[in-house]
């Protein structure tokens, strides 16, 4: 990548790209739609987050110090695992350890083969791959998680009398929550496969826009794209199975018996 | 008479079934439930021998229901033992268990898909792979309910709690359960159905020496027919 090839943004700059919202804003406000306060609020949120994510990641990329860089993807598959239960609209025991295991396993399992197997960085830790590579199946992994999770959740809640009519009649457990796994799955993977879908028929991928922008050549910015979604769909897919069964064995107990009342309503 | 019982001895089949007579299939010894704290049954305590119909009988609220799921594990007990042939409820796999003794709640449920969908599907569970779906009966048994001839066809979201209820029934007994759980059996049934469903309930446990069941109603009357002992559970409360 030419690093002299995209043009440098000034502060300056900077601000005439706000200016673009404060004009929203102003028409917000004139026409009461009282929208002004969400976007001053969410754009300033981002901004701060951004700045300060830039400086840690600016400062990691300058130590290249390896303990850092695995301490800083520690925190974000955490971050994930958590964020991927607070979109959840239910809770169960153990949820969050539930969440926390498949997320940094699958996130790692993924983004590693992908790093030694795959792409071959030298060193492994090269925070330039290793940080967006995970921080993307990361994102997608939080999302199949939180939607297989709200899935299996209400499936068991909705089906209880067919379930309950099944291991009544000698269906083991697994057998009377067959149905209600491939539901979760299914729902769980449902953006993912739906981003694959459409990719670069409707929307062009954010990561590959951005390596064109930075300069790449659009081929190879595809190539790149590529192999982010096979592994953005290899981690989703791990991580809502992975997740999914856990819950299975909380909400199927051991004795073939639906734990429907481990369920609640998130406070 | 001393020849004749040591040729009873010597068949084993006989023997287990001499044993089975002599001892009981389903129990309870003082088994207790809360909720809250608050006990809604304890010291409970039955034998149900072959070919013994219970009638559970207490208020709504008693926790009959509660007792039935709690029989076939699908509730807890929080003391006392549930016994089938002589084996702690602990010790079986409940699938095996089940496919011995079977539920039918009050409010049975079904896949989308047709009747008899629902009712083959259970066929197809690890725990009931001895049995066959045994098309025949079935057909038979829809005629015998005089229900329409293109009945198992049906969509089974479609059906009225009523039909619901007489499906569960067929399904159940097609099963060959050795001791039925029945909550309030025919409580959504018109009277000529009531009557039907009563005849193939007691055609069922009359087929074989092994059979016997707990049966729950609001029905007073129809206890008092189909059963021939009872068990009050508002005295524990």
């Amino acid at each position: 990548m030419d690093n002299t090839s995209y043009i440098f943004i000034s502060n300056v700059q900077l601000g005439l790209a706000a200016l673009l919202l404060i004009v929203n804003i102003a028409l917000s406000v004139a026409l009461r739609l009282g929208l002004g306060r969400d976007l001053i609020v969410s754009a300033i949120r981002m901004t701060v987050q951004l700045v300060l994510v830039g400086f840690i990641l600016e400062w990691i990329f300058q130590t290249r110090e390896p303990l850092l860089i695995i301490l800083m993807a520690l925190i974000m598959a955490g971050l994930a695992g958590i964020a991927a239960v607070h979109r959840t609209s239910r809770r169960f025991p153990g949820i969050y350890w539930n969440s926390l295991v498949t997320i940094g396993t699958s996130g790692f399992l993924v983004t590693g083969a992908a790093i030694t197997g795959i792409l071959n960085v030298t060193p492994w830790y090269d925070p330039q791959y290793m940080i967006p590579l995970l921080g993307m199946v990361l994102g997608n992994a939080l999302t199949g998680i939180s939607l297989g999770l709200d899935r299996m959740m209400e499936e068991c809640l909705k089906n209880r009398n067919w379930i309950e009519t099944m291991l009544s009649h000698g269906a083991s457990r697994w057998e009377a929550a067959h149905e209600q796994i491939r539901e979760a799955l299914r729902t769980g993977m449902i953006p993912t496969v739906n981003a694959m879908m459409i990719m670069g028929i409707v929307s062009l991928p954010g990561m590959m826009t951005g390596q064109i922008l930075a300069g790449a050549d659009p081929m190879d910015a595809v190539r790149y794209q590529i192999v982010i979604m096979f592994m953005v769909a290899a981690c989703t897919a791990l991580a809502t199975l992975g997740v999914v069964l856990l819950a299975y064995r909380v909400l199927f107990s051991a004795d073939h018996r639906l734990m429907d009342n481990r369920i609640s309503e998130k406070k | 008479m001393a020849i004749s019982l040591l040729i009873i001895l010597n068949n084993t089949y006989a023997q287990e079934n001499i044993y089975r007579l002599l001892t009981f299939m389903l129990a309870a010894k003082n088994i207790r439930r809360l909720i809250d704290g608050v006990p809604i049954w304890s010291g409970l305590s039955f034998k149900l021998k072959p070919g013994d119909r219970l009638a559970l009988r207490g208020p709504s609220g008693s926790g009959k229901t509660l007792l039935m799921r709690s029989l076939v594990g699908l509730d807890e007990i929080d003391g006392g033992e549930i016994l089938y042939d002589g084996r702690s409820l602990d010790d079986w796999h409940l699938p095996d268990y089940r496919r011995r003794v079977r539920y039918i709640p009050q409010d049975a449920s079904f896949i989308t898909g047709t009747v008899k969908d629902s009712i083959s599907l259970f066929f197809r569970f690890k725990a009931n792979r001895d049995l066959q779906l045994d098309e025949y009966l079935l057909d038979s048994l829809t005629a015998q309910l005089q229900l329409p001839a293109n009945f198992l066809e049906k969509t089974a979201d479609r059906l009225s709690g009523g039909e619901k209820q007489i499906v569960a029934l067929i399904r159940s007994l097609m099963l060959q359960p050795e001791v039925l759980l029945l909550d309030e059996p025919t409580s959504n049934l018109d009277e000529s159905m009531v009557s039907n469903a009563e005849q193939l309930i007691e055609h069922w446990i009359r087929q074989g020496s092994n059979r016997s069941l707990i049966w729950t109603s609001h029905d007073t009357r129809q206890l008092d027919r189909m059963t021939n002992r009872n068990l009050h559970i508002s005295n524990y409360g």
